[in-house]
């Protein structure tokens, strides 16, 4: 019953092409052909890589795993793709970026047996790697910069965090690690300033800093902190076991609160980031600063004094009672809830406390501004604000107690108390030495961490292989990367999950063996053409696999959105490649600089035309090409992208001033060098946009074209406008013909072979 | 209504049998996104009925015969005073400048301060219109012409005290950010059935946004061809739609040609691949829409007692009036959903004079939305709108501020009109004075799986698949309102 109808709509979507029905699927595809009930929740085992009849085909033990399973169904793996689309996949796939013509040239003039191997090295010890690579784990935690709701304030030291996940990546920082730093840097690895960022991740969620009930808000964050954390380390759900017992898979009630308590003593921090000669200089210069203007201050501080009580009398009110009993409650002897309660207020109040002076009669109110004045006079002594960075650390004196919510409700009666731990199912229950006690607030996260990062978690390793090997391939190994559980769907080669997990942890959890280990296996190297009239075996397999499940081609797949822009930058030659730093502001199209949300772009034009990674992430308006193509929402995790093809996304590539800019760069570039030589024009636009050498036919085409185009310009227009014309100009070929070189530009960077990688 | 249990409602049941319908779904996105750009192009390529009906491409059936075929919902933002409006109480006006009678509980109110304040009165005078005798305000006169249209709820509630997480509850079900909006809802369960116009729409009356921005006609968790859109003014009234001003109609054309030559070239080769030829016609119909979008938005071509009726010779009421003419037209066009946002920017948001900012603001939009109703009806499309009146809540018998009234999400009224609703009837009650809903409690989710229900779907049938969980509108409640279906 449920879902019969959406099914209805998927049976639809693909019977209407006419190639599958979904029963044909579903005798490969049903649970019990590939694992059995709870095989993710037992502990890590090592399967031996199985024996295959074909003992040639296999490059890395990968290949065993795959091979063996298209024996078992009869099937064949493809014939090994072309160097080019090789390049191509793997430069795509490691840096999101498209090959240029010399890296073509390189790779095809090197013969040696190894060429591969070594351009997957070459690619993943390069900063692109990790400038392509975070974009996949932002998309896990919901990464932004911004609050989210109605005022969605930036989060103006966020893209720290965005850095670190950069740099871990290329650092090949040990996933154990990477893990523990970002849920208890701040206790683990205290004097690591790169670990105290990594808490950042805990300060992801959503905030509403103008909530008038701000017990609920903080419940809502800790909902939100455990649903994450739970679906980004464990692949679980663990969601629905805020209201009851998951229906299907182990998860009990308690198990969702038990995470949660983790989280209970969590406050943020605003971290200064100083050597400590800087800070000493810091804090001299500020006593300075402070000693000359002491009784300036004071005397402000005393006009406005009384409406500052009035306004916080005004704000107060509005909160809930245990919001406003904690407001009440003087600083140092608040509980550590009611600290985390006056930690949500604060910036709102503070805000408000700024416009006291507003409310000042016109005498008092000049003396202030006279004041103020003079006060500014002292600037000079002041020093620059040290760079700071949001982190996470726990509350004294003591966690917060936490309950049970009956069908997750705050104010219903709860269901009794629970200690911080991890899932009973998973062994919680025995790992006696990792759980706290309720009363000490110490630790939690660190012992989470350690739990999580345990050579035999049955999770850990599985989930973060099986989202690379998705990212890789196209398809999760477990289909839905945060859903290990019942719901999800089952492993097509557990015994491959397992060997590749098991791998990770042999080899000290570092990442880039696993990308080793898929990028250079003979599965990975197939091609992803189809010849089903030709090629029987293609047409065995399209009928009893025509999902691929099995692998016997590689998936072509869409560039994701981040990728498209980076790609038409690229091969425009306009791509600013700084790396870190806050984040980039692009153009937005004028229909959408009235919203609230909008930035102001960039000056530089340089400086908007950094990677997508750079871009800035607002949760209430998402850079529209981006969002065009499928970028998250930023309120849900994220582990798989969606890959639609739409309207909108035709109309911001056609249409977009973005997208004819590069398209006028490009064209500019290519003129420069090929002159009215528009053969090797085609031929070199060819090769920088898809990676290829075009062919014979394709060269007329795209040289009629250019003629053809720039007579009916020179028909239709009488001067061609600056803003169609290519950057730099070109006075080798007529305004009209350059016009043209813009449109066949224009065109390839909206084609489809641009944005899919075979 | 009685609120169902949240502990026995069970929201995934006969999941174990799911599996497979994951396995679609979650390689299957595209396939949705898909299906929903196929249903654009099958109405933009068969104009045959029989066709049509065989081609899965078409829109998609619904679970069960509609009531409309279409939604407008006028979105008054900001929460309109029922009390003022549309639920009349004379015993408010008896206990004026008194305290709230100990026998009423205690409210939490967005203001504090507001649950002891003194009561309210209202200063309008109600009286009973049309042969139904349905009750307004005289705030509403135009209104108060279609009466006998009208289908009041007098028993709404909801769950949020502040504006965002109303707004974002009474858009998509809950309070927090993340989950799709109604209108996302429809498509995905209805498909788009406009070659035009995107299938679901969005208008302000002003640049503001509403609370929590565009959240309100997102779709959180579902793919983004599912989101609303909002209509710009001018002649790009779709992002990106108008090409470049140094570029011809012809110039644009034939490079429009050679990229589909490059991409029909790349498509044949690879025939296994429906995304692909899916990437073709969606250039075609953005190159159509390039067209059709502008007239389908240009007014021009509407006779003059047409632009009388919606108001727009008069500046106070021009600018709703064209975003209900707009709706109608959109209607027509076959553009699924329709919201437009009445005071835009929590424009009814009275914490203080309330009578100076109701007054402006209904000036502003009741002739234009009576006429909407008059419109529709005329032209026979009425008995397939459904036509939604509602803000995010209503406002308290307290006063605040001496003249204003806080935020009431406790208890307070909309009205719906056309599709598949009673005309003519009031349904539910609130207290005497109007602070708490006693009789018939509606809540958000019951409004919503009412609205499904309208449009032919069951809103305990339409779900999505997310991170482990069938997640659906009503979250894991609602009820339809059965007492007022036509």
């Amino acid at each position: 019953m449920i879902a019969s109808f959406a099914r209805s709509l998927l049976a639809g979507a693909l019977s209407l092409i006419g190639l599958v029905a979904l029963s044909s699927v579903a005798t490969i595809a049903s649970a019990d052909d590939f694992s059995s009930g709870d095989w993710p929740f037992q502990p890590l085992a090592r399967p031996e890589p199985p024996t295959t009849q074909n003992q040639d085909w296999n490059r890395t033990p990968v290949d065993h795993f795959v091979l063996h399973k298209l024996e078992e169904h009869k099937l064949q793996p493809s014939a090994e793709a072309s160097k080019l689309v090789l390049l191509r996949r793997a430069t795509f796939d490691l840096w999101g970026l498209p090959p240029t013509p010399e890296q073509q040239a390189a790779f095809l003039a090197d013969q040696s047996i190894d060429a591969f191997e070594r351009l997957i090295e070459q690619l993943l010890n390069s900063p692109q790697y990790g400038e392509r690579w975070a974009q996949f784990w932002l998309d896990v935690v919901r990464f932004t910069e911004s609050d989210g709701f109605k005022s969605d304030s930036p989060r103006t030291t966020a893209f720290r965090y965005r850095d670190y996940v950069i740099k871990s990546l290329n650092d090949d920082l040990p996933y154990d690690r990477f893990i523990r730093q970002q849920l208890a840097g701040d206790e683990l690895e205290p004097g690591n300033a790169e670990a105290v960022v990594a808490t950042n991740f805990l300060r992801l969620y959503p905030e509403d800093s103008v909530a008038s009930d701000m017990r609920q808000s903080w419940q809502d964050i800790l909902n939100d902190v455990t649903d994450v954390t739970s679906l980004a380390f464990m692949g679980l759900t663990v969601g629905c076991a805020r209201c009851h017992d998951h229906k299907f898979d182990p998860i009990k009630q308690t198990d969702f609160y038990r995470l949660q308590a983790t989280f209970a003593p969590m406050l943020p921090q605003e971290r200064v980031i100083a050597t400590p000669p800087e800070q000493t200089e810091f804090d001299r210069r500020t006593r300075e600063w402070e000693q000359a203007t002491t009784a300036i201050r004071a005397e402000m501080d005393e006009l406005v004094k009384q409406h500052r009580a009035t306004i916080h009398a005004e704000i107060a009110e509005t909160y809930d009672a245990e919001t406003q009993a904690a407001l009440a409650t003087p600083p140092e002897q608040r509980t550590t809830l009611q600290q985390q309660l006056c930690h949500l207020c604060s910036r709102y109040l503070n805000r408000r406390y700024g416009r006291a002076h507003l409310r000042l009669e016109a005498p008092q109110r000049a003396r202030w501004d006279e004041l103020d004045k003079q006060l500014r006079e002292f600037d000079r002594l002041k020093p620059e604000p040290l760079p700071t960075t949001t982190s996470i650390v726990d509350s004294e004196p003591t966690a917060p107690t936490t309950f049970v919510l009956s069908t997750g409700l705050l104010r219903a009666p709860n269901k009794g108390q629970v200690q911080s731990g991890p899932p009973e199912f998973l062994g919680g229950a025995e790992q006696v030495n990792l759980v706290s006690s309720a009363a000490t607030k110490a630790g939690r996260r660190s012992k989470l961490a350690n739990w999580l990062t345990q050579p035999t978690h049955p999770l850990t390793a599985r989930v973060i292989v099986n989202r690379i090997w998705q990212q890789h391939i196209g398809n999760g190994i477990v289909g839905t990367p945060n859903d290990f559980g019942a719901m999800g769907q089952s492993a097509t080669h557990p015994q491959l999950l397992d060997w590749l997990a098991s791998e990770l942890v042999a080899k000290n959890w570092q990442l880039k063996h696993i990308h080793r280990l898929i990028l250079t296996s003979a599965t990975y190297r197939q091609s992803a053409q189809v010849d089903e009239e030709h090629n029987p075996v293609h047409a065995k397999a399209m009928e009893s696999d025509e999902d691929n499940k099995l692998l016997w081609r590689a998936n072509r797949r869409r560039l994701q959105g981040e990728s498209v822009r980076d790609a038409m930058l690229f091969v425009a030659g306009t791509a600013n490649n700084r790396m870190f730093g806050p984040s980039a502001k692009p153009d937005l199209p004028k229909a959408l600089m009235s919203s609230r949300y909008a930035w102001e772009p960039d000056v530089l034009v340089a400086d908007r035309n950094r990677r997508s990674i750079y871009v800035f992430v607002r949760r209430n308006l998402r850079y529209p090409i981006l969002a065009a193509f499928d970028a998250p929402d930023g309120f849900n995790s994220c582990a798989e992208r969606a890959e639609t093809v739409t309207v909108p996304q035709s109309l911001a590539l056609f249409n977009s001033s973005f997208a004819l800019d590069q398209s006028r760069e490009w064209a500019g570039d290519l003129l420069k060098t090929h002159g009215c030589n528009f053969r090797t024009l085609v031929a070199n636009a060819y090769s920088e946009a898809y990676g290829r050498q075009a062919q014979g036919e394709e060269l007329d085409a795209g040289e009629k074209f250019i003629a053809q185009q720039g007579q009916v310009i020179d028909k239709d227009i009488d001067v061609v406008p600056e803003a169609a014309l290519p950057e730099p100009r070109c006075n080798m070929v007529t305004p009209e013909q350059a016009a043209a070189v813009v449109d066949f530009c224009h065109a390839l960077l909206n084609s489809t072979e641009f944005m899919y990688v075979e | 209504m009685k609120r169902s249990s949240l502990a026995t409602t069970v929201h995934h049941e006969c999941a174990t049998s799911r599996r497979d319908f994951l396995t679609r779904a979650g390689a299957g996105f595209g396939s949705v996104a898909l299906a929903a750009l196929a249903a654009q192009q099958a109405r933009a390529s068969h104009n045959d009925d029989e066709e049509d009906e065989e081609s899965p491409l078409g829109p998609k059936d619904p679970h069960f015969k509609p009531g409309a075929t279409n939604v407008i919902w006028l979105f008054v933002d900001g929460g309109p005073s029922a009390i003022d409006l549309l639920d009349p109480k004379p015993e408010l006006q008896k206990l004026a400048g008194k305290p709230l009678p100990p026998s009423f509980k205690r409210p939490v109110t967005a203001m504090g301060a507001t649950a002891n304040t003194p009561l309210l009165g209202t200063q309008r005078t109600f009286r009973q219109y049309g042969e139904s005798g349905l009750w307004l305000s005289d705030w509403l006169p135009h209104l108060s012409k279609v009466a006998d249209e009208l289908c009041v709820v007098r028993s709404c509630t909801a769950d949020a005290q502040t504006h965002v997480g109303a707004v974002t509850q009474m858009n998509t079900g809950t309070m927090l950010a993340g989950f799709p909006s109604w209108g996302a809802w429809c498509l995905y369960g209805l498909g788009v059935d406009s070659d035009e116009l995107p299938g679901y729409v969005v208008m302000t009356d002003n640049s503001a946004d509403p609370p929590g921005g565009s959240r309100a006609w997102g779709t959180g968790f579902m793919p983004a061809v599912f989101q609303g859109t909002r209509l710009g003014e001018g002649k790009d009234p779709i992002l990106y739609l108008s090409p470049a001003q140094s570029i011809s109609a012809d110039q644009q054309r034939r490079k429009l040609d050679f990229l589909q030559q490059l991409n029909k070239r790349y498509a044949e080769k690879r025939d296994d691949d429906d995304r692909l030829e899916a990437r073709v016609e969606a250039y075609e119909l953005a190159f159509k829409m390039q067209s059709s979008a502008p007239i389908a938005v240009n007014i021009a071509d509407e006779t003059e007692e047409t632009r009388k009726l919606y108001g727009l010779d008069n500046e106070v009421t021009a600018s709703n009036g064209r975003n209900c003419l707009l709706a109608r037209r959109m209607v027509e066009r076959g553009v699924r959903c329709v919201q437009v946002y009445l005071g835009c920017g929590s424009l009814w948001d009275a914490h203080s004079d309330l009578e100076g900012n109701h007054s402006k603001l209904c000036r502003e939009s009741d002739q234009p939305v009576a006429a909407l109703l008059q419109d529709l009806k005329r032209r026979g499309l009425l008995d397939t709108t459904l036509v939604v009146w509602a803000g995010e809540f209503g406002r308290t018998p307290m006063s605040e501020s001496g003249n204003g009234r806080d935020h009431n999400p406790f208890g307070f009224s909309l009205w719906m009109a056309g599709g598949g609703v009673k005309p003519g009837l009031t349904f539910g009650a609130t207290d005497e004075i109007g602070l708490y809903a006693i009789e018939n409690k509606v809540h958000v989710h019951d409004i919503h799986a009412t609205i499904l229900h309208l449009m032919g779907l069951d809103h305990e049938q339409l779900t999505y698949p997310h991170n482990g969980r069938d997640e659906r509108l009503t979250i894991v409640e609602g009820e339809v309102m059965h007492s007022i279906l036509a």
